[in-house]
């Protein structure tokens, strides 16, 4: 079996569209601790959680040879996986009634091959809480509630007992605010 | 650009956040495709929503997740099915005639890994090996196929290079070119490019095939690439690749 501890993330997806199986399971140690709590934001519950994980890998299996680098690198890709399976399951139960999520708390820096790229995800983590809590708390909640729980302006207005427009304001300015921030940490580019 | 057009710029983020209904996604993106001011803004915005995952502190599930996940995989049909070719000896002759006969008249090939001693030289060279390793039944064959497409490698043992026939893989426009890639350690190493989507054409990797796990194809700009810019379409696993019976 080849050795794909030290391989870079889009060489591992290469490797998966290739058919090396074992290369899926670096992918898997490299991203599931993030897929996991993403999916937990979202979904709320471990058990349900657990579940859109495995989902994310097997497809991630099935469709490594669509992965295009040059539209998302591979954690951002693979967690947009994620995010869609996350957001179907809500769409099919919203009998649950979403928690607003925190944004608090420090990384735990488990095991990892390549610590390099843990530490790296661990500072881009941190930069971009730090850049959400710039924002005002009308923004921040407006961004939480749809981005990570899939509701639309009117929805969200319906919560906050404010128009959709004003909604989407407060969407487009926090995201323009968070944009500006991210690109003075360099974490985004500048055209 | 005029003040008159009315931009949906309150939608935007809404269409970055990948929660626009879709005939309002599609109007959307429609718009900032002709709009630079509303294409720049988009791209700010989706450039952050690709981060906002990040902003979630990791935690750990439980490791049956991954146990989980090998069994169900090992358990599906691939979605790359690579498995061994068995043909009778006398089609594979006739293919690497015919393979000749294609570089020599088409030149299909653009030569990444060909340039240097003239093609029709070295491929003499390469089909009285391979015709050699046929007669004497120790060449080999591996096909890796996926969307209707088929590539079969054909070749004798110890070289570096092999005979490829490629089936039905679509034509490409003419600022494109298939690439192939020997992937060794999940690190893929430039091979051939080639345009032809049916025919042969002569796989060169830089060491003993056999040394690597797999060989894929991708699709790069007509000059090739150092390293792939698109995921592979289809694979050849080559590892698991034995000796054909000729029977």
């Amino acid at each position: 079996m080849s050795d794909y501890s030290l391989a870079e993330d889009t060489d591992l997806v290469f490797a998966v569209a290739a058919g090396q199986d074992s290369a899926l399971s670096v992918l898997y140690d490299r991203f599931h601790r993030q897929c996991f709590a993403f999916s937990l934001r979202i979904l709320g519950a471990e058990g349900d959680a657990e579940e859109a994980v495995q989902e994310t890998f097997v497809r991630v299996w099935r469709s490594a040879s669509q992965y295009d680098r040059g539209k998302a690198g591979v954690g951002s890709w693979v967690l947009s996986i994620t995010r869609n399976l996350c957001l179907d399951e809500l769409r099919r139960r919203r009998r649950r009634v979403p928690q607003m999520p925190t944004m608090d708390g420090a990384f735990d820096l488990a095991d990892a091959e390549r610590t390099d790229v843990t530490a790296e995800r661990a500072i881009v983590g941190a930069q971009v809480r730090d850049a959400l809590q710039s924002l005002n708390s009308e923004q921040r909640s407006a961004i939480e509630l749809v981005y990570f729980h899939g509701l639309s302006s009117q929805e969200v207005g319906s919560i906050l007992g404010v128009p959709a427009p004003t909604v989407r304001s407060r969407l487009r300015l926090g995201l323009l605010k968070l944009s500006g921030v991210l690109q003075a940490q360099g974490l985004v580019s500048v055209d | 650009m005029t003040d008159n057009i009315e931009h949906p710029v309150d939608l935007l983020a809404e269409l970055a956040l990948g929660v626009l209904p879709e005939d309002e996604a599609t109007e959307v993106q429609a718009h900032a495709s002709q709009c630079g001011s509303c294409a720049h803004e988009l791209s700010q915005m989706q450039r952050v929503a690709l981060l906002l995952p990040f902003a979630v502190d990791e935690s750990v599930p439980e490791p049956s997740v991954k146990t989980g996940l090998l069994a169900r995989i090992a358990a599906e049909p691939r979605p790359i099915r690579a498995r061994e070719v068995v043909r009778p000896r006398w089609q594979w002759a006739m293919a690497v005639a015919a393979a000749s006969a294609f570089l020599l008249v088409g030149g299909g090939v653009l030569g990444a890994m060909l340039s240097g001693d003239s093609v029709s030289n070295r491929n003499e060279g390469r089909q009285a090996s391979l015709v050699q390793a046929v007669a004497q039944g120790t060449f080999s064959t591996s096909r890796g196929e996926q969307g209707g497409a088929t590539v079969t490698l054909v070749r004798a043992p110890g070289e570096h290079y092999a005979f490829a026939w490629v089936a039905d893989l679509p034509a490409l426009p003419a600022d494109k070119a298939y690439q192939a890639w020997f992937i060794r350690d999940g690190k893929p190493e430039p091979s051939t490019v080639f345009r032809s989507g049916s025919g042969g054409v002569w796989i060169e990797a830089g060491d003993a095939i056999e040394r690597f796990g797999s060989m894929a194809l991708t699709i790069e700009d007509s000059g090739g690439s150092k390293s792939p810019t698109t995921a592979p379409f289809v694979a050849v696993e080559l590892q698991k690749s034995v000796r054909a019976s000729l029977n």
